[in-house]
C-alpha cells in the first residue's frame, strides 16, 4: 500500500489532536511493514516544517519528507479554487492508493483541510471519541486518532486495507479508442513490434505512424498514415506511442514529441546516432549539456565530439518528453540507474519483446493506460484542464496565475539525476585569486569532472537580497574552456534530495539569503558551506575594522540555516564546534560539523603562466644563497613583516640568505609595504612579487631553499602542500592546523619576534647545511580530486566529525 | 528603505552604461580602496551590504559590458504574448508552467 500522510494540521496548532496525530504518523513511518509511507507538509505554514522533518529524520529518507507548495490565499474562491486543484494534483502525481489526513477539525466543516480526488482514497483522521459533527463527503475514510498512536495506526491501516479492497482497479480501455504508434518504418513480420501492434488491435484503434507511409509491410492490423496525418489530429488522440530507436530515421521523433507528448518505447538506450548524425555540433553540445551537464560538455572537450557522442548516452531530452517510458530490456533500466542515479528508472515498464510475446501486448496496454491516465505528465495535463475549467485568469502577468506556476513547478516531482549546486557565489563576482578562489576552481572542476554517481554538478551564485541564486553557466563555460553553446545564467531549480554545498565565501550575500537558505532545507535540498577558518573572530585585529562583525552575522547565519559545516583540517572543525556550542543557533535538527584536507595541484586548477622580465635575476640570486619563499597576500596575520626583520637581524649578523614574497598588498599592512618598497636589499636579496603567475609560483617553490610559513593563523595553508609536492623543505609557525598538515615533515618555531625567528632560522639553516632538516618530500598530500571526493564523503557519506545537537524548544 | 534601494538601482544602472558620469568617480574610489586603509573601511562596508554591486564595479575596473539579458523570445519561444516582468526572475520549470496555464488552447498544453 503506498500512503501519503498530509501533516498540515500538524503544522498549524500545538493541540492534543495535532500532538495525537504527529504521533501515529510517526508511528507508521517507525513501522511501515510493506507499505511505502510520503509525509507531506504544507509550504503555507513553513515555521514547522524543519521541526516535522527533525521528528522523521531517520524514519523516511529525504526525499519521500516532501512539502506542497501552494500560493498564498488571497481571499477570493477562484483562487482557493486553485489552491485546492494544485493540491490535489501534488498528491495524486506521488501515485498513492490513500493519503492520509491526520488531525482534522471539523469546527470549519467537514471538509476542512481534506482533499480529494478518483486516484486515491482519503482518509481523515479525527479525535478519538470526538466523531464528526457533520458526516464527511462520501467516500471519505475516517479514522479515530487517540493517546495510543499504536492503536490508532493499526485501525488506519485495516481501514485503508478494507477499503482498498473493495474499490475497482483501473480497468482496461474502454471503447477501444485511438492510439498512436509512431515508428521509423514500418515494423515487418519478424519484428517483434509487428505482432505486438496486431495484439494490440484487441484494445486500441492502432494507426501506425510513418515519415514514408507509402513504404509499408504487410500484415499489418492498422490504418497507417502520415506524419503530417498526425500533427493535424494529433489534439483528438490521447494515447501516443513513440517506438525511439538508435539511428537517423527517427530524428523526426523529436520534434513530434516536443509537441506532442507520448509514451517512449525505447529500442536503443544510447540515441546518440540521433544527436550526433543531425546537425552541426551546437546541436551535440546542448545534447551531452541536457543529458550530462558539464561534465558531458568537458568530456566532449577532452575527447571529441565523436567519442563524446559514443561514450554518453543522449537520450535525456527524450526521457524528459515522455509521458511514460517502456524500456526493450531490464539492462536499459540497469542503464538508465548507472547514467542517471537511483530512481531514474522507477516509473518505467520493462517489456522483453520477443520473450514475453503473450504476456507482452496486455503489460503494453496497462503500461499505455497508466502512463496515459495515471502518470505525474497525465496528472500535469489533468490540472492544466481543470483550472482551465474553474475559469482560472489567462493573463501570465495575473499574480494568481504568476502563484500558481510557481507552486505547480516546485511540486513536480524529483526526476534523477540530483543536482549537487556549488556556490560560487563571490568569484562569479570577483576573482580576488586568493587561496579561496584556487580553492573554488579546483573543487569545481574535479567535481565537474568526476561528479558523484546520480548527481549533476552545477555551479551557482546569489547576490544576496534574497534574490534567487542562479546557475553559474556562464562562469562555469568559461572555466571549463567550453564554446560554442550559450546557456541562460537561469534561477535554480529546487528538488528534494538536492544538495547545495557552499564552497566559497560571500559572507554578505549569504547573510542576506537567510530566507532562501531555509526556503531551500523546507524543500528538502541539503545545504552545507565551506568554513575556511574562523580567523576574523579569533584574531580580530588582524583584520579590517568591522570584519569580525559581518564575519560573526555569516557564521551565525550559516550555523543556523546549513545541515553541515566542513573545515579545510581536523583542528579547524574542532575550533568550530567549540564556538558553534558556545554560540547554539535556534533550530530543531542537530549541525554536522567535518572536515576534508584540501588538494594541491597547480595543473588541476586552471594554471596561468607567464614569467616576469626581472624573474631571471631572482633565480640568479637563489642559485647562489639560500632562499626563503613566503607566499600569501600582504596582511598582519601572515608576518611578513615579523619575517623581514629576522631576515635583516640575519643580514646584519652577516648571513648570506635571500627572502621572496609572493603576495600582493592587502589590508593593514601599510607600513610594511612602504618598508618593502624603499628597502635597500630589493631586488638583490630580498624580492617582492605582488603578482606571480602559477608557472612563476612552480618555478620558485622549485628553486628556492625553503617555505617559510610564519602565519599566526591559517584555515589550511595550501602553500605548504605545494611546497612539499616541490620537495622544498618547510619551516612553518608551530600551529595546531600546520602540524597536522606536515606531520614531522616540517622545521617547527614559536615566538613572535624578530629575534626567535632570527633563532630559528639560524637553527634551521645548520641544521640544513648538516642534511638534517626535516624533509618536506614524505610529506602526504592529496590531489584535487581525492580532495573533492573527501568532501562529498562528509556531504553524501555522512561522515563527521562532530554533531552539534539542535534545540527543539529553541525554535 | 526606499531611498536606499532606489539610490542602488540607479548606481547599478549606471554602472551598466558605458560613458556614465558615475564612473571616473567610481574608477578612483576603487583605486583609493585597493591601496588605501582608510578608505577600504569605509568602501568595504558599503559592498559588504549591497554585494550585487561588486559585478559592476568588477566589470568597471576591468573595462567589461554589462552581460546582456536574453529577450523575452530567447526565454520563451513560440509565445508572442505578454510576460509578467518578473518572468526571468523564475526557474525554468515555472516559466514552462506559466506558459502552459497561459496558452489558447490549454486543453492540450504542448500542442
Amino acid at each position: 500500500m503506498r500512503i501519503a500522510i498530509d501533516l498540515h494540521a500538524c503544522q498549524q496548532a500545538d493541540t492534543a489532536l495535532a500532538r495525537d496525530s504527529l504521533a501515529t504518523a510517526l508511528h507508521l513511518a517507525a513501522n511501515p511493514g510493506e507499505h511505502t509511507l510520503w509525509i507531506a507538509m504544507s509550504g503555507q505554514f513553513p515555521r514547522a516544517i524543519e521541526g516535522l522533518r527533525a521528528a522523521f529524520a531517520g524514519l523516511l529518507p529525504a526525499e519521500r519528507m516532501l512539502t506542497c507548495a501552494l500560493p498564498a490565499p488571497d481571499g477570493t474562491p477562484r483562487l482557493q479554487c486553485m489552491i485546492d486543484l494544485i493540491r490535489e494534483n501534488f498528491f495524486a502525481s506521488l501515485g498513492p492508493d490513500v493519503v492520509f489526513i491526520p488531525g482534522v477539525s471539523d469546527e470549519d466543516g467537514p471538509a476542512s483541510g481534506t482533499v480529494r480526488s478518483p486516484h486515491f482514497l482519503t482518509a481523515i483522521g479525527v479525535a478519538a471519541g470526538a466523531g464528526v459533527r457533520e458526516p464527511p463527503a462520501p467516500g471519505t475514510l475516517v479514522v479515530e486518532v487517540g493517546a495510543d498512536p499504536a492503536a490508532a495506526a493499526q485501525q488506519a491501516l485495516r481501514t485503508f486495507d478494507l477499503a482498498l479492497r473493495c474499490t475497482p482497479q483501473p480497468a482496461a480501455p474502454v471503447g477501444r479508442p485511438a492510439l498512436a504508434w509512431i515508428a521509423a518504418q514500418a515494423p515487418d513480420g519478424a519484428d517483434a513490434h509487428a505482432c505486438l501492434i496486431a495484439q494490440l488491435a484487441a484494445w486500441y484503434e492502432v494507426v501506425l505512424i510513418l515519415p514514408e507511409p507509402a513504404a509499408t509491410g504487410g500484415g499489418l492490423r492498422c490504418t497507417i498514415r502520415s506524419v503530417d496525418w498526425f500533427e493535424r489530429h494529433a489534439g483528438s488522440i490521447e494515447r501516443i506511442v513513440y517506438s525511439v530507436g538508435n539511428t537517423l530515421r527517427h530524428l523526426f521523433m523529436i520534434a513530434l514529441l516536443a509537441r506532442h507528448p507520448g509514451v517512449v518505447f525505447l529500442r536503443d538506450f544510447f540515441l546518440g546516432a540521433i544527436v550526433d548524425g543531425a546537425g552541426p555540433a551546437p546541436a551535440l553540445r546542448q545534447a551531452l549539456f541536457d543529458a550530462h551537464g558539464f561534465t558531458g560538455l568537458a568530456a566532449e572537450l577532452a575527447s571529441g565530439p565523436a567519442a563524446a557522442a559514443n561514450a554518453y548516452p543522449l537520450n535525456k531530452t527524450v526521457l524528459d518528453l515522455a509521458t511514460g517510458v517502456m524500456a526493450e530490456s531490464p539492462t536499459m533500466l540497469a542503464q538508465a540507474e548507472a547514467w542517471y542515479g537511483r530512481g531514474a528508472a522507477d516509473r518505467w515498464r520493462c517489456l522483453r519483446l520477443p520473450h514475453d510475446e503473450q504476456t507482452s501486448a496486455p503489460a503494453c496496454c496497462e503500461a499505455i493506460e497508466a502512463f496515459t491516465q495515471r502518470s505525474p505528465a497525465a496528472h500535469y495535463r489533468a490540472l492544466l484542464q481543470a483550472l482551465r475549467s474553474s475559469g482560472s485568469p489567462r493573463d501570465p502577468r495575473h499574480p494568481q496565475l504568476l502563484a500558481a506556476a510557481r507552486a505547480i513547478a516546485a511540486n513536480q516531482p524529483a526526476a534523477a539525476p540530483r543536482q549537487l549546486l556549488v556556490d560560487v557565489s563571490a568569484m562569479v563576482q570577483l576573482d580576488a585569486k586568493t587561496g579561496i578562489s584556487r580553492v573554488v576552481r579546483s573543487i569545481l572542476r574535479a567535481l565537474i569532472a568526476a561528479p558523484p554517481h546520480g548527481y549533476r554538478v552545477e555551479a551557482v551564485y546569489g547576490d544576496g537580497g534574497n534574490r534567487p541564486y542562479r546557475y553559474a553557466r556562464t562562469f562555469t563555460l568559461a572555466l571549463i574552456g567550453a564554446a560554442g553553446i550559450e546557456l541562460e545564467d537561469a534561477p535554480i531549480e529546487q528538488r528534494p534530495g538536492d544538495i547545495f554545498v557552499g564552497v566559497d565565501v560571500a559572507a554578505s550575500i549569504t547573510t542576506q539569503n537567510a530566507a532562501l537558505l531555509s526556503e531551500m532545507r523546507n524543500r528538502g535540498v541539503q545545504v552545507f558551506f565551506v568554513v575556511h577558518d574562523i580567523l576574523p573572530l579569533l584574531l580580530p585585529d588582524m583584520f579590517a575594522y568591522g570584519t569580525d562583525t559581518y564575519f560573526r552575522k555569516y557564521l551565525e547565519t550559516i550555523a543556523r540555516h546549513a545541515d553541515g559545516l566542513l573545515c579545510t583540517t581536523r583542528a579547524g572543525a574542532d575550533t568550530l564546534s567549540q564556538w558553534v556550542m558556545a554560540h547554539p543557533a535556534p533550530r530543531a535538527t542537530p549541525l554536522h560539523i567535518g572536515h576534508f584536507h584540501l588538494g594541491a595541484d597547480l595543473a588541476a586548477s586552471a594554471p596561468s603562466t607567464g614569467l616576469p622580465a626581472d624573474a631571471a635575476r631572482l633565480f640568479a640570486a637563489a642559485a647562489q644563497a639560500p632562499t626563503l619563499l613566503m607566499v600569501g597576500t600582504l596582511e598582519p596575520r601572515k608576518a611578513q613583516a615579523q619575517a623581514l626583520a629576522a631576515v635583516e637581524l640575519l643580514w646584519s649578523g652577516g648571513v648570506d640568505i635571500n627572502l621572496v614574497i609572493v603576495g600582493k598588498a592587502g589590508w593593514m599592512v601599510e607600513p610594511l609595504i612602504r618598508k618593502l618598497k624603499r628597502h635597500a636589499r630589493l631586488d638583490r636579496q630580498l624580492f617582492w612579487l605582488t603578482e606571480a603567475s602559477d608557472e612563476m609560483l612552480a618555478r620558485l617553490y622549485g628553486s628556492c631553499t625553503a617555505l617559510l610559513a610564519p602565519s599566526l593563523g591559517e584555515g589550511f595553508g595550501l602553500p605548504l602542500i605545494e611546497a612539499a609536492q616541490y620537495g622544498l623543505p618547510i619551516i612553518a609557525r608551530k600551529l595546531p592546523v600546520f602540524e597536522e598538515i606536515c606531520g614531522s615533515h616540517a622545521f617547527y618555531f614559536e615566538g613572535e619576534t624578530a629575534q626567535e625567528l632570527a633563532a630559528a632560522l639560524r637553527a634551521w639553516l645548520a641544521l640544513s647545511g648538516a642534511g638534517q632538516a626535516p624533509s618536506a618530500s614524505g610529506l602526504p598530500w592529496l590531489s584535487w580530486s581525492e580532495s573533492a571526493r573527501r568532501l562529498l564523503n562528509c556531504v553524501i557519506g555522512q561522515h563527521w566529525d562532530h554533531h552539534v545537537p539542535g534545540s527543539p524548544g529553541g525554535l | 528603505m526606499q531611498l536606499t534601494t532606489q539610490l542602488l538601482q540607479r548606481m547599478t544602472s549606471a554602472l551598466k552604461v558605458p560613458g556614465a558620469a558615475v564612473r571616473t568617480g567610481l574608477k578612483g574610489w576603487l583605486r583609493l580602496a585597493k591601496n588605501s586603509g582608510l578608505a577600504r573601511r569605509m568602501v568595504l562596508p558599503v559592498l559588504y551590504r549591497y554585494p550585487q554591486l561588486w559585478g559592476p564595479l568588477r566589470r568597471l575596473a576591468e573595462g567589461e559590458t554589462a552581460p546582456v539579458a536574453l529577450s523575452a523570445a530567447a526565454l520563451a519561444p513560440g509565445w508572442s504574448g505578454p510576460l509578467p516582468a518578473e518572468f526571468a526572475s523564475m526557474p525554468v520549470s515555472a516559466r514552462k508552467v506559466l506558459l502552459d496555464l497561459a496558452r489558447a488552447d490549454r486543453a492540450a498544453p504542448a500542442e
